[in-house]
């Protein structure tokens, strides 16, 4: 667990709100050096309780680099207790990486967000789907899923494919789980 | 506009962002004329943005001329706003009287619905410390401030735009700047208006000449920086996009000039869904960038 909150009092980094791209940076730091005895494939659940505002430059600095890091190291990352504003702002950040770059950014939640789901970034109907039905059955195979979906194999193949990629899923061994 | 013995006397041009165009045409005739004092018998009102763009002037006159211009003929109100506003707590001007302890407005019941004119530095560590401040000052008096817009959203929504135009002075501008933030009654209106003025390098010459080639130049450069994530310094930035996206969803304006050019999105309530956005080209040339963010009620 990540508490961010925590984490902004030891920097004496003044809350409820964090902002700006110097502070996402100190924040990423300090995460980094929490995270030093990471098993591979392990889940890192960032805590925003208490926090009110991310702003878009510190999402940038953060969230982002921390999802990157996930994918360099085998990490996931989760996250919890966003206020409202926070989910828009990661929400723009990750959309305009989606729409604009070749870099696709998302990520899991533990509460049900805005838009209904439990991912923020992915805008696949069947993604968002598929995160629902691995939350209510923690594990099931691809065969599995394929049915509870109507998803025909190659369209599911590429589904899971883009949300291991995107580390919205993990595989264990022929099966997937959500993050 | 009359000239005598160095003193300009500035039309009544102060009480919106448009009307502060014919103060900026002005401008030049400081250097050109000799003039050394502004006279500011006609004016009635001053609103933020004009404030900060003084500031601006003043400052750009101190640099140029080594001495300060001179305000004189402040009415009473006047000089009690500016004053409790921290305008004369820059050394940019002189005044021609000061204003007696007793006559100075009440800062305990008057800060509810301001924040003062601050000055954001263009140092990374000195600008966060001073966006921390501002964000801190403007949690502490929202209730007041935002009083007909009131909830945690809106709240919540000002604290990521008041971070996002501050901390573009210091990643982009190559300046400091001048934020200041008041909800005063116009025209039968509740206005809040938040500004952030700078007199750096301005929108256009932060982007390569090869990004202008794709997002173009002036006022069109300008929109494309408040409708895409571009940015000059990084592989994007959604700074101003994410602010323009927030006062589309409040239904406020955002008005943007920078040099000779201008951008206003207009979402204000009773008007299109999709709001309107007027591009201005060919302004009279005013350094730096200059953002003022308005709602209406």
């Amino acid at each position: 667990m990540l508490y961010v909150k925590e984490m902004a009092e030891k920097l004496k980094i003044k809350e409820p709100d964090l902002l700006t791209r110097p502070v996402g940076r100190r924040l990423y730091q300090a995460a980094k050096r929490k995270m030093v005895s990471l098993i591979k494939g392990e889940t890192v659940i960032c805590d925003f309780k208490k926090i009110e505002v991310i702003d878009p430059s510190f999402v940038d600095e953060f969230i982002v680099k921390l999802i990157d890091e996930g994918k360099k190291e085998d990490f996931y990352i989760k996250l919890t207790n966003l206020s409202k504003t926070a989910e828009q702002n990661i929400r723009s950040v990750f959309n305009s990486y989606n729409e604009f770059t070749p870099k696709k950014c998302a990520v899991v939640t533990e509460e049900l967000t805005e838009e209904n789901s439990h991912v923020i970034g992915s805008n696949r109907k069947e993604q968002r789907e598929l995160i629902e039905i691995l939350r209510i059955n923690n594990i099931l195979s691809k065969d599995k899923l394929g049915y509870m979906t109507g998803l025909k194999d190659e369209r599911l193949d590429t589904m899971l494919n883009e949300m291991s990629d995107l580390r919205l899923i993990k595989k264990q061994n022929s099966s997937y789980v959500t993050v | 506009m009359v000239l005598r013995n160095g003193i300009l006397e500035i039309p009544d041009a102060l009480k919106d962002i448009y009307a502060f165009d014919r103060i900026i045409e002005l401008e030049s005739l400081l250097y050109e004329k000799g003039i050394h004092t502004l006279d500011f018998s006609r004016i009635s009102f001053i609103e933020p943005y004009s404030m900060t763009n003084l500031l601006l002037i003043g400052r750009r006159y101190l640099k140029n001329s080594g001495s300060k211009l001179k305000i004189i003929n402040l009415s009473q109100p006047l000089l009690q706003y500016l004053t409790r506003m921290d305008f004369f707590a820059y050394p940019v001007f002189e005044k021609d009287r000061g204003l007696d302890e007793e006559k100075k407005l009440n800062r305990a019941a008057f800060s509810k619905r301001v924040i003062e004119v601050t000055e954001v530095p263009n140092a990374e560590r000195e600008s966060v410390q001073v966006i921390t401040r501002i964000v801190s000052r403007f949690r502490q008096r929202a209730g007041f401030i935002l009083k007909p817009w009131f909830s945690n959203d809106v709240v919540n929504y000002f604290v990521t735009v008041i971070s996002e135009v501050c901390q573009n002075v210091f990643e982009h501008s190559m300046d400091t700047g001048y934020f200041a933030l008041q909800t005063y009654s116009y025209n039968n209106e509740t206005v809040v208006r938040l500004v952030i003025a700078d007199s750096g390098i301005g929108i256009e010459e932060s982007f390569s000449e090869q990004q202008k080639k794709q997002y173009g130049h002036g006022a069109e450069l300008i929109q494309s920086a408040l409708t895409r994530p571009i940015s000059g310094k990084r592989e994007f930035g959604y700074g101003l996009c994410r602010v323009n996206s927030i006062i589309r969803e409040m239904r406020g304006n955002l008005f943007v000039r920078s040099r000779n050019s201008s951008v206003a999105f207009v979402y204000k309530k009773g008007h299109n869904e999709s709001g309107y956005s007027f591009l201005k080209n060919e302004l009279s040339y005013f350094d730096g960038t200059q953002i003022s963010i308005s709602l209406y009620n």
